[in-house]
């Protein structure tokens, strides 16, 4: 009951939490995909170099949330920027690794085939290699946006807003009505993403084994026929 | 088809243009009103600065300040944010600006503390401290009434005596470190040997002890839940703890830039009673009301239009 009188009462004010957090995981997101999808394309190319950034990367990764929020308080000051910043920093990680492992492991036999049939760089790259590696680099997106929603969470303790304020506040005092509707949402949160981002996984996976149902020519399907 | 692409792709860059602009004229717009009195108010967090910190927004308000409020801050983030000017404005407490940012000896006497931490921070930090309140909110130590009646404790002496029984909760993570807390006991009182020490958010101490899952815990003299009957505070026979008068610190680039701050928060701190406040933090931790309410309510009740 209480739970429900919460809502009736708060719910102005969770939403607008909620929509922070959903803006501050998008923003990360679209900035740790912007760089990671160009620079793993690159890296997935040499693969020493792909080593040693990845390698890196894993490093900052290991570094706990809650002190690099902290660490970068006084360079980035508090608020959102800085919840982005390692926001995206740590879904870096997590695409980066993704991307170069998704280029890699498309079959060298197909990308001959294509250039034999004269596709040039660009057209291997957006006709062939991306509906391919489409699934896998879904999933790694996918992995990516939970662990950005979780993090998000921690970062309302450098004022960055978020579903992690009604948690914080919850836990402070012992509010248990607040705590649970944290949960919750970020629970809902979470398992939305991870629903959608699945329902594209197998979508994309289906025309990359060319199940599509639409009646559209699958040319990397055709070449991988002919490559075998 | 080729021309449907083409245009496709015009609207889109129109569309770009259209967002760029806009933004360029909120920007301006935003800087044009440069009349506006900006401050930043800063909280720790916990009822009692939560509640605080909104009736100096709410009076800075009231006299034309467009007013951030930033909460729930960990106090390392919380130093280093006014420092940079992340923020502006908080309440902060006489020792522990003393002890956790100045890192001197605790000062026992309340005015000399006062005196000191006013002149170190302008002279190391150039941030000033305003009025103190009479809101003392020092440390105690409270253990569980079944503990305290089945050892007979009512002094720290005695908990210290009975520490091998005891199975102490730790509120945050550096009771050992900061000097003092723990190494301020152990000062007094000699060596503390607990059964166990474990560590949780210091939010969680009190239901830890009142659901028997400890014994003895550090809380603050104002927290509202000391009111409990199955919580007693120990009496500090040897006076290990200084004073932490409340008062509010803020910038001085802030303050120069508007002098008549120092006389509207002057306003509320100085009608703040230590009973009022408690009941106040009360509201928040016990009856599960928002901060931003109580205040509010409290602020119209006493200080609005007066």
């Amino acid at each position: 009951m209480e739970f429900v009188t919460f809502f009736l009462k708060q719910h102005n004010r969770m939403f607008a939490l909620l929509g922070q957090h959903m803006a501050i995981v998008a923003l990360s997101l679209s900035i740790a995909a912007c760089i990671a999808l160009p620079l793993g394309y690159f890296l997935s190319r040499t693969r020493w170099i792909s080593v040693a950034v990845i390698g890196a990367f894993s490093t900052i990764y290991a570094i706990p949330s809650i002190a690099l929020l902290v660490l970068l308080v006084p360079v980035t000051g508090l608020g959102m920027r800085t919840a982005v910043v390692v926001i995206s920093i740590y879904a870096q990680f997590i695409l980066l690794r993704n991307v170069v492992i998704s280029f890699q492991t498309v079959d060298p036999a197909v990308l001959e085939a294509s250039r034999g049939m004269g596709l040039s760089a660009l057209e291997i790259l957006l006709r062939i290699e991306l509906p391919l590696t489409a699934p896998s680099l879904i999933s790694g997106f996918r992995v990516a946006t939970l662990s950005s929603i979780s993090v998000a969470t921690i970062a309302a303790t450098i004022n960055s807003g978020g579903i992690g304020i009604l948690m914080l506040e919850g836990v402070r005092n012992l509010h248990m009505v607040k705590l649970v509707w944290g949960i919750l949402l970020a629970s809902a949160l979470s398992l939305t993403a991870n629903q959608l981002l699945t329902r594209a996984e197998t979508r994309f996976s289906d025309r990359a084994r060319g199940l599509d149902r639409r009646k559209q020519k699958n040319v990397s399907q055709e070449i991988y026929d002919a490559s075998l | 088809m080729k021309k449907d692409f083409g245009n496709a792709h015009a609207g889109h860059i129109f569309a770009v243009a259209a967002v760029l602009l806009f933004a360029v004229f909120v920007n301006t717009a935003g800087a044009a009103d440069g009349s506006a009195k900006k401050i930043t108010v800063g909280s720790k967090g916990f009822a009692e600065n939560n509640i605080i910190a909104k009736l100096y927004q709410y009076a800075l308000e009231e006299n034309g300040f467009t007013v951030e409020f930033v909460t729930n801050l960990d106090n390392a983030v919380l130093y280093a944010a006014i420092e940079k000017g992340d923020i502006d404005l908080y309440p902060e407490y006489t020792n522990t600006g003393i002890t956790n940012v100045l890192k001197i000896t605790p000062i026992y006497d309340p005015d000399e503390a006062y005196r000191v931490v006013k002149e170190q921070y302008k002279e190391k930090l150039d941030i000033v401290w305003l009025q103190p309140s009479t809101i003392n909110n020092t440390y105690c130590l409270v253990v569980a009434r079944s503990a305290a009646d089945k050892l007979g404790l009512v002094d720290i002496a005695d908990a210290q005596k009975h520490a091998k029984q005891l199975r102490a909760v730790q509120g945050g993570s550096n009771w050992r470190e900061r000097a003092d807390h723990l190494p301020a006991m152990e000062k007094g009182y000699g060596a503390f040997e607990f059964k166990d020490r474990k560590i949780y958010d210091s939010g969680l101490k009190y239901s830890i002890l009142l659901a028997g899952q400890g014994d003895l815990t550090m809380g603050y003299t104002t927290d509202p839940q000391l009111e409990n009957p199955n919580l007693v505070t120990l009496t500090d026979s040897r006076q290990i703890w200084p004073p932490y008068y409340l008062a509010p610190i803020i910038r001085q680039d802030k303050l120069t830039q508007y002098p008549e701050i120092e006389g509207i928060v002057n306003r509320i701190t100085s009608q703040l009673q230590t009973k009022t406040v408690i009941g106040l933090s009360a509201d928040v931790v016990l009856r599960h009301e928002e901060y931003e309410d109580v205040a509010k309510d409290f602020y119209e009740k006493t200080f609005a239009g007066k």
